[in-house]
Parts: structure tokens; sequence; C-alpha cells
């Protein structure tokens, strides 16, 4: 404060206190956040307020002479003791659990076969990456035809080597059983995710300094030990990240679900969001779809915050 | 040749990738009769008719029109909001602006039905539902997140010593905004651009909620070709090459910072 009295003297003029300079340097500054915070809270803050304001409501669009009225956690109650709301959760996460798993292992074998490449290795990365690019609806039509028992060239090729047919292992069409149709969308969202994953983790394995494994050659690691524990630990980041990602975004699994199953056969593929697009928008539930929507959307974020701080506490103590 | 193998075993794997594209393109070339023959037909003599007769017998030309004006408006308005917010985030250091980017990152990560299904009933409201502006103002909303994030990036990788001369000669913040962080920025402005594209062009859900008959775009329109057995396979492969096909190209220009769009920023 001192210093500031002295510098006024000095100048002869009038300085503004220490904290209204530092307004006016900031006010800026804030002006640059505030359009898109504002634009936020208006288009995605408002709906989601209303989201948790009338998940706390009895509404019935399909009959408004019930009215509306406050009805606590009562929608919450409701989808909790539904069975439809729990299957629609085992099959979410079974399908996120298998799906990224299998993802995570091809997608680092591919980038480490992928980091080895000697030739034409931007071209392929390109080639490589048009699945992930691809409008996940046209991925989603593309594998119905390809599974499609009459016409599929997968259903064909598996019914020519005997695993499919009536003398194979599966005897059923590949969609008309739930396992299988749920594995068909495992299979479809590994192939268009996989790339994905591979292309964090490669990127991940190119930043990796070159001083550890100068070192562990030097002290006569087998390439074994040093991919455990050397390049493993060391792409910790990259591997969380597209995990996070993947899993956020299988969590919320609808366009392919949509197209290859539309949650059959029977209800045996619904995966969460396409539960709470069938209550609220085919039967108008909208108080209970809102509840299930908000009770998946907690849970996403718990197993992500776990993941990441799991991880942060390991990246503070390397 | 050891040398080699991995170069060959890579080639091999993503050949593989690609069969279903492959096969998706060739079938979109097919009769409908060919499209039926089994054992799959691999060589065949392609013809166009599956693309005349999804652009202008069912068409697909006006869907392909409001996936486009819907995907250029919300990628302006989130490019414009996204880049102010990300260099005041960059430039700034105040409390909370870590919680600020998590609100940004969440924006990004809910699940879309949580936001569309009470936007739904807001435009019915409104008397929104059913426009481009309701479309274009829901995905401008994860594309404004996204573009924050990913700027963010962008602007921290211009050196602040410029930007600091242009103030010292008299520029104000916004002079030093347009005239040096932005044009410094630009490659990182396509990217995110043609990112936002890629997203609001390839989304289904918000669509599928938010457009009924006047601005269906393409996802909608081609979720909906999907009928029982007898379905002409043909034209609906059609379709899907029609959908990818900008987004695979856009990919391809933007391969520099693909992963970097990818990860949303989080790996360089």
């Amino acid at each position: 404060m001192t210093e500031v009295t002295t510098s006024v003297s000095l100048q002869g003029r009038r300085r503004p206190p220490a904290l209204v300079s530092g307004l006016r340097r900031r006010l800026p500054l804030l002006g640059f956040i505030l359009p898109a915070v504002v634009y936020l809270a208006v288009f995605m803050g408002y709906p989601f307020v209303y989201l948790v304001h009338h998940s706390l409501l009895h509404e019935n669009y399909a009959n408004p002479a019930e009215g509306s009225h406050f009805i606590g956690l009562g929608n919450y109650s409701v989808v909790l003791h539904s069975g439809i709301f729990w299957q629609s959760v085992l099959v979410t996460a079974v399908f996120a659990a298998a799906a990224v798993s299998i993802e995570l292992v091809l997608g680092l074998c591919i980038a480490l076969l992928l980091q080895r490449t000697i030739a034409g290795r931007r071209i392929l990365i390109a080639l490589f990456l048009i699945p992930s690019m691809m409008m996940p609806i046209a991925v989603g039509l593309m594998w119905r035809y390809m599974l499609d028992d009459g016409y599929g060239m997968v259903s064909y090729y598996l019914k020519l080597v005997h695993i499919l047919g009536p003398s194979g292992l599966i005897a059923h069409p590949l969609l008309a059983r739930p396992w299988t149709a749920l594995a068909s969308l495992v299979v479809t969202d590994v192939w268009e995710w996989t790339p994905f994953m591979a292309l964090i983790i490669l990127a991940g394995l190119e930043s990796l300094p070159i001083e550890p494994f100068e070192a562990a050659a030097v002290d006569g690691a087998s390439r074994w030990q040093e991919f455990w524990q050397i390049t493993l630990p060391l792409l910790n980041r990259a591997i969380v990240v597209a995990l996070l990602i993947r899993i956020a975004d299988a969590m919320r699994v609808l366009d392919i679900v949509f197209v290859i199953t539309g949650g059959g056969p029977g209800n045996s593929t619904v995966t969460a969001q396409l539960l709470s697009y069938n209550i609220g928008f085919g039967a108008f539930q909208t108080g209970l779809a809102f509840a299930q929507v908000l009770l998946v959307l907690s849970a996403t974020v718990v197993v992500c915050a776990l993941i990441f701080s799991r991880v942060s506490r390991e990246g503070a103590a390397a | 040749m050891g040398r080699w193998l991995p170069t060959l075993g890579a080639f091999v794997v993503v050949a593989i990738f690609l069969i279903p594209v492959l096969w998706t393109i060739e079938t979109s070339l097919k009769t409908r009769i060919a499209a039926w023959t089994m054992p799959p037909q691999w060589v065949f003599r392609p013809s166009l008719e599956n693309y005349r007769a999804v652009l202008f017998d069912h068409g697909f030309i006006t869907y392909l029109k409001n996936s486009l004006i819907v995907a250029v408006g919300a990628t302006a308005v989130a490019l414009t909001l996204g880049s102010l917010a990300a260099y005041g985030l960059e430039r700034n250091r105040f409390r909370g602006k870590q919680a600020l980017f998590f609100v940004f990152l969440f924006a990004y990560m809910v699940p879309e039905m949580a936001i569309a299904l009470p936007a739904y009933l807001l435009a019915v409201r409104f008397h929104a539902i059913d426009t481009y502006w309701v479309l274009i103002a829901m995905h401008a909303t994860f594309a404004t997140a996204f573009a924050t994030w990913m700027l963010r990036g962008f602007f921290a990788d211009v050196p602040r010593e410029v930007e600091e001369c242009a103030l010292a000669d008299g520029c104000t913040r916004w002079g030093a905004f347009f005239r040096v962080a932005l044009p410094l920025a630009a490659p990182g402005l396509v990217a995110t651009a043609v990112f936002c594209l890629i997203f609001s062009w390839n989304d289904f859900p918000y669509a599928l909620v938010l457009s009924t008959l006047h601005v269906e775009t393409l996802p909608v329109a081609v979720g909906q070709l999907k009928t029982p057995a007898g379905t002409a396979w043909g034209q609906i492969m059609a379709v899907t090459v029609i959908a990818f096909t900008p987004t695979v190209i856009f990919a391809f220009v933007v391969q520099r910072w693909l992963v970097r769009g990818l990860s949303f920023g989080a790996v360089k």
C-alpha cells in the first residue's frame, strides 16, 4: 500500500486503489467469458434446471387432465423400483465395460503397431480413422445390414464357417436373442471407436521421454519388462483421457442401438438413454424420464470422477 | 525383414477395419437384386441408380440442406462464443477457473436426452419447435463447450509477449484479441470449426427429439429408412455414403489436429 501512495505523490495524480485497478484489468477479460457463460446458462442450464424441477413433479402429457403437482422424490422411487430401469442400467454397464475394455486392449496393440510402422503411416492413420469420424447413425445402419440374417455379409460368412446356423455355435439369427444382440452392439462399437483409442494412445506413445528407455536398455531390461514397467505407466495420462471420453460416450449410447436392435429383442438391449427417450418421448411420462436420466447422469459423473481422481493421485505421486 | 513386420501388420489391421466401409460403398452401387444376392458379390456392374433415387425421389437433397444449415449456424455461434471465452479463460487468473472448465467439460459429456427432452417441452412452449433456430441453438451448446475447451489450448500457444507489445503500444484488450491473438490462432480456429461442423452434422439425439417435419436433418431421415426385411439396402447404403463422405474429407483436412480435437485438447 505504501508503494502505491509514493507513486501517487511522485506522479502527482491519483491512482485507483489496487482492488479497483485489478478489477479494471480483469473486467475486459471477464467480458470475453461472459457471452459463452450466459449462452450455456440459457440454452443448457435452463433446460437442466427445468429437468431437475420437473423430475419432482407428477405430469402426464398423454393425459393433461391429471394436471401437474409436486410429488417430491416420487418419480425417483418409481424408477428405482422398476425392473426395466435396472435392466437398462445393467445392459448399459455391460455394454460400456465390454466395449471400452476391448477397445483399450485392441487400441493399445494397434498403437504399438502403428508406432513401429516405417512407411505410409500418415495415410494409414487417416484411413484407419474413418470409422470414428463417420456419422454414428450411418455406422449403425451399415452394421444392421451386415448383421442381417438374410442378406448380411457377416451372417453369411459366420454361417459359412458354421459358427452361425442350425448346426453351429449360435443356432438363431444374431439379432434374435438378447446376448448375441448385445454382442453385436459391442462389436459395432469396437469397430467404430478402436481407431479413436489407438490414435490417442499413439499420440501418447510419441510424446514419451526417451531417457527412461535408454536407462532400461543400459540395465538390460527385456522388451516385455520395458513395456510393463516403463511404457504403460508413462502412458497413464493418454490412456485415462481416452478412457474417460469413451466411458462417458458409451454410457449415453443411443444411435447404434436405435438402428441395430431398436432395444430388442423384446426390451433386452434397451440402454439407459434409449429408455429415457422411450419413456419421455414415446410415452410422454416426462417426470419419470427426467428422474431416470438424472440418476444415470449422476452414475456417469461418479464413475468418471473416480477414475479421474485415482489417476491424478497417481500422477501427483509420480 | 523384421523391421517391416509391424508395417505389414498395421496395413492388414487397417484393411480389415475398412472392409465394412468398402462393403457399404459397394452395396450403394448395386441394383436392388444384387444387394439381395447371396453369397455376397464383391465384383459386379456398378450403377448410380441408388444415389439418384434417394437424392431426388426420396427428397434427401432437402435433408442435406437442413443438416448443412444447422451445422454452419451452430458452428458460427460456437466459434464466436468459444473463441472469446477461451481467450478470456486463458489470459485471466481468477478463482473458480478450474471449476468453470469442469462446467464446460460437463456440458460436453451430459447425456443428450437430459437436455433434449426438457428443451423439447420448452421449445413447444415458446413455439420454436421444428425450426432451424432451436436445432442451431442446441447444437451450439455442446459445440461452444467443445470450442472453448479446444481453443484454450491454441491460445495458450500464442506467445504472450507479442500481445503485451500490442497492449503497451496502446491496443485495448479487444484490439489485442482481434489483431494479434485471433490471427495467430487461425489454424486452431479452422480445426475447431471443422470439429464443430462434424459434431453437429453427426448428431442424432438432439435432432431426433427437436426436429420433425420441416427441419429434419440427415441422421434422423437416415434413421427412419430402417424398415423390416425387404428393405432397399442399396438406397440406405447410398445415403450412408453421402452422410459419411463429408466428415471423412474433413478428417483428412484437419489430420494434424485430429488427436487434439478428439481428445478435447487433453492430448497434443
